[in-house]
């Protein structure tokens, strides 16, 4: 069996963020989802070239969806997890939570 | 509600077009942009899309870069935003697993760039650094014009009437380009500065700002106004101590008291480097007729004038100033320039050689690294065919080796600033660093940018080429092992490196002859005087302290003591010395021959001398006689002139016993009574000029030189002069005594600095292309060995071997040669404005450099041979 790939951290907070925003997965929502989650704004490049490896990799699809208002007649990119992406994730959490267990750590301050 | 579409700016639709790969989704990039700048179309707002724009570009740019540079990694899936880096470091390491070729590729082009560093650091001080003034592109610098003849200085009386006839100026100021020494009083011990004039308006002018104080009024700038003087930084600090205070305090210059009223800023230089300024007094002095050119014209521009209306303007107060004082300014005119112009005008003509040696020790440098790596790649072709074969694309195989180049082209660069950090001031003395007003070349940023440039071009040159040449393998060809003819490609390619840098340092070498043999030639030449065994010293007798009558006194009690001292042969006084001073001529004319009109009479430099004077210096009389005792004030009024000025004006007809007119505030007419040898006052390298000498008790001067000629040892001599000089007068300022060897040396220091600069770039050149050949023989020896192994088991002796190596060297050695004398001969208008006494085909120079070339090709050479020869047949056909 192929082993599934681990994510990187942008890479799971942006596929968790495309989860996240159901059918409103749009990157400028996505990355207000990921403001609100992290504090502080991310930086757009950073999640657009995220997006498009993510995609790469099939963790990620797009669908061109109709210009909305205000982007002068421009197509609109829809995001959807794929199951690959689901299957990552999957992985991910469960590698990060085998290492957490047991661990207590002290409250950051 | 409708958001109504926002136009994106162009600058951020085209730098997300040029950023992210087309499509669709590109699109879809845009437009969520255009929705940021539809919600808030604040300029805040405007500036978050920007700031989003350039975002991400950059990720995007980034991201692709990585991929392409990616290339090579094999196994899909396993992708790393920092390919670059590793490859870096793998770089790194495989530089570091050959120290041997890196260091030797470094330290290579850390000398062509060190030196290509150095002259770009002096062209920025020189050259393209604006001048350190507010607006400095409004500055311009007004010369004296007649005919083809430019003159750097103007009348103090011109000026005057320029500054206040030509609208275009926004102010013209003036200062002395030269200093006037000056005895001061007031110190501890009294001593002689350097002064120089300037008028009251010259700061403001520049923009410049006193450090402490003012610049001077107008009453002070005034005759019989408030004497006033302004201090250099370096003075003040030297003198004062830096103390605020010394403002407003008095200086005894020359015995007046005169106020200190300001001080200078420590960057502030303008051509002259003098301790304090006095202000310029239009009617006396240098500033006290209209035929004195003296002052040198600064002026700032009016708003929206060019330098074309300003020139027009000049011209018309040009033509009415003709013909109001045709006397003096008959054929005059004034040329309007930009003031930057007077950096190039003194930095030119050895700066464009610098920068031409440079460039050429850069490229022969570069060459060289491009021939190390070219011998790398061959050697590494196995190891890259292996790579290829296990599917690394070519690009990425190249990329490998480009980055090889870049860090070593980096680590050049470095030491390259290194090198140039301490060959600067070497530099700096070859262009008079003192008119530029530099002391230093600190690093800036333009430097570093020069540096890294030039790094980063060396590096493409020839890091890429090797590294395209060794991408190109064929994996197939070269497993098999068909490595003999891809050598020989790389030999050949190779060889014509060597020619290419043996013709180089063919050109420099040849320069750098001709410029040792100008200095030969300057040291050779018969100034007219003899120069051993003569010492010479200042005197400065303080005018308000001093009648004429008791100059002459003192000149001759001074005299007198000089000769008393044991080892002094003779002694005598001039008021400038020859080499040294090279200025106050004045026009001269025979009142007994046809009228000449005032503008066109000749000029002839006025000295006054005591008796004594020709003999110490040696300077030959050709008819009549020397100065004496006899020739006192009230006396007639005589003359000594010398050899070319008696030609000039009397012909060939004796001139003892003539009548001489001198432009020099005297009614009558003096007596020749006679004419000594030519002097070549402005120095070696310079023609004789016309001279006439005054008797000292005849026009006796404040400022003298003792002259005092010597024998034996001249240890006590300077002490016991100065216990003369401190009998006299305690007063009087102490300077230096000096040989005139060192007053003549001083002359041909920037030819001789020249001559070094050049003369290093050369012999570097030279190691180079000597290492450059030697490898190229080693390595084609290296890959003959079979076929050396097979002529020897055939019987061949070594000297046959030898030989043949011997005269391959030869061969390159020649072909260089020719093409090098063929490419300095063409180039050589370059440097022949820079030669003395020797023509840029100087036929000895070239040849020399041939000799010298073809010694160091044998050397090179040699060595290769002897192992050539030394092959042992068995080893040699036992390898392959």
């Amino acid at each position: 069996m192929r082993r599934q790939p681990l994510l990187g951290t942008l890479e799971q907070l942006v596929l968790l963020a495309v989860l996240q925003a159901g059918d409103q997965a749009y990157p400028p929502r996505v990355i207000e989802l990921l403001r609100q989650a992290t504090g502080r704004p991310p930086s757009r490049g950073a999640v657009y070239v995220t997006l498009d490896r993510l995609e790469d990799k099939d963790l990620l699809a797009s669908n061109r969806q109709p210009p909305g208002e205000g982007r002068g007649g421009r197509p609109r990119r829809q995001l959807r997890v794929t199951a690959a992406g689901m299957q990552a994730l999957l992985a991910t959490r469960e590698s990060l939570a085998t290492l957490w267990v047991g661990l207590d750590l002290p409250e950051a301050r | 509600m409708t958001i109504p579409p926002v136009r994106l700016p162009r600058g951020v639709e085209r730098l997300i077009c040029f950023a992210l790969p087309a499509g669709w989704r590109r699109d879809a990039a845009l437009g969520d942009l255009a929705e940021l700048a539809a919600a808030d179309r604040s300029p805040a707002g405007r500036a978050a899309v920007r700031r989003a724009a350039l975002g991400l570009a950059f990720h995007y740019l980034r991201h692709r870069l990585a991929r392409r540079a990616r290339g090579a990694v094999s196994l899909p899936g396993r992708t790393s935003m920092f390919s670059i880096a590793r490859d870096l470091r793998h770089a790194f390491r495989s530089l570091r697993r050959s120290p041997g070729f890196s260091l030797a590729a470094a330290l290579t082009l850390a000398i062509g760039i060190g030196a290509a560093v150095t002259v770009f650091a002096a062209l920025e001080a020189a050259v393209l650094r604006p001048l350190p003034y507010p607006d400095p592109e409004r500055l311009v610098v007004g010369r004296t014009v007649w005919g083809d003849r430019v003159n750097m200085t103007s009348s103090a009386y011109d000026y005057e009437d320029l500054r206040d006839a030509v609208p275009g100026f926004a102010a013209l100021a003036t200062i002395t380009p030269f200093t006037s020494a000056v005895t001061v009083r007031s110190a501890p011990e009294p001593e002689r500065i350097q002064v120089a004039l300037m008028s009251a308006n010259l700061l403001d002018v520049l923009g410049v700002a006193p450090l402490l104080g003012r610049s001077f009024t107008v009453e002070e700038a005034t005759v019989g106004g408030p004497d006033a003087v302004v201090l250099s930084h370096a003075y003040w600090l030297a003198r004062f101590d830096g103390r605020r205070e010394a403002v407003g305090e008095t200086l005894s210059m020359n015995g007046a008291a005169a106020t200190i009223v300001g001080v200078l800023p420590a960057d502030f230089h303008l051509l002259v480097s003098a301790d304090a300024f006095v202000p310029m007094r239009v009617g006396v002095g240098m500033a006290s007729a209209r035929r004195y050119h003296n002052f040198l014209m600064v002026g700032r521009m009016a708003a929206g004038v060019t330098l074309a209306t300003l020139q027009a303007q000049v011209d018309t107060v040009a033509s009415r100033l003709q013909q109001a004082y045709p006397d003096s300014n008959a054929d005059k005119a004034f040329r309007v320039e930009p003031l930057q112009n007077l950096r190039t005008e003194f930095t030119g003509g050895p700066l464009r050689l610098l920068v031409g040696a440079a460039a050429l020790l850069l490229l022969l440098a570069v060459i060289n690294v491009g021939g190390l790596f070219l011998v790398r790649g061959t050697a590494r072709r196995q190891e890259m065919a292996v790579r290829a074969a296990l599917g690394a694309p070519r690009r990425h195989l190249g990329l490998q080796l480009a980055l090889e180049g870049i860090l070593i082209a980096v680590g050049a660069g470095a030491l390259g600033l290194v090198t140039a950090a301490s060959a600067g001031s070497l530099v700096l003395r070859v262009l008079p660093a003192e008119t530029l007003g530099i002391d230093g070349l600190p690093l800036n940023a333009a430097i570093v940018a020069f540096t890294l440039s030039v790094s980063l071009l060396a590096s493409a040159l020839f890091g890429v080429i090797p590294g395209l040449r060794a991408a190109r393998t064929s994996p197939a060809r070269e497993l098999v092992g068909a490595r003999t003819t891809q050598s020989r490609h790389a030999v050949r390619f190779r060889t014509g490196i060597v020619v290419l840098q043996l013709a180089l340092s063919v050109v420099l070498l040849a320069g750098a002859g001709l410029l040792g043999r100008t200095l030969a030639a300057l040291n050779a030449v018969d100034l007219g005087f003899r120069t051993d065994s003569v010492l010479v010293l200042p005197v400065q007798l303080p005018a308000a302290d001093y009648d004429q009558p008791a100059r002459v006194r003192a000149v001759d009690a001074l005299l007198e003591g000089a000769r008393g001292i044991p080892g002094v042969v003779q002694a005598g006084a001039i008021n400038l010395l020859p080499v040294r001073d090279p200025y106050n001529n004045v026009g001269i004319w025979n009142p007994d021959g046809p009228d000449v009109e005032p503008a066109s009479r000749p000029l002839g430099y006025f000295r006054v001398v005591t008796p004594g004077h020709f003999e110490t210096m040696g300077i030959e009389l050709t008819a009549g006689r020397l100065p004496d005792e006899t020739d006192r004030e009230g006396s007639v009024p005589i003359a000594l002139i010398s050899e070319s000025l008696a030609k000039l004006l009397y012909g060939d007809v004796n001139a003892i016993g003539r009548a001489l007119m001198v432009d020099a505030g005297l009614e009558a007419p003096l007596e020749v009574v006679g004419v000594v040898g030519d002097v070549l006052v402005n120095g070696p390298g310079s023609a004789p000029v016309p001279v006439f000498y005054l008797p000292y008790a005849q026009r006796p001067l404040a400022d003298m030189r003792l002259t005092l000629r010597v024998s034996g040892p001249v240890a006590g001599v300077s002490e016991a002069l100065r216990a003369i000089i401190a009998r006299l007068d305690s007063g009087l300022a102490m300077n230096r005594v000096e040989p005139m060897e060192d007053v003549v040396a001083a002359s041909v220091t920037r030819p001789r600095l020249l001559a070094t600069a050049v003369g290093i770039f050369a012999a570097a050149a030279i190691a180079l292309a000597s290492i450059g050949l030697y490898g190229v023989l080693a390595q084609t020896i290296l890959q003959q060995r079979h076929d050396i192994g097979v002529r020897m088991a055939l019987g061949a002796n070594r000297s046959r071997i030898m030989r043949r190596v011997l005269r391959e060297g030869a061969r390159l050695a020649l072909l260089g040669l020719t093409l090098g004398m063929a490419a300095f001969l063409a180039a050589a208008r370059l440097i022949s404005g820079l030669l003395y006494g020797v023509a840029p085909s100087d036929p000895l120079t070239l040849v020399a450099v041939a000799l010298l070339l073809g010694i160091v090709a044998i050397l090179a050479s040699v060595l290769p041979a002897r192992r050539a020869a030394v092959t042992d047949p068995v080893i040699a056909l036992r390898a392959d």
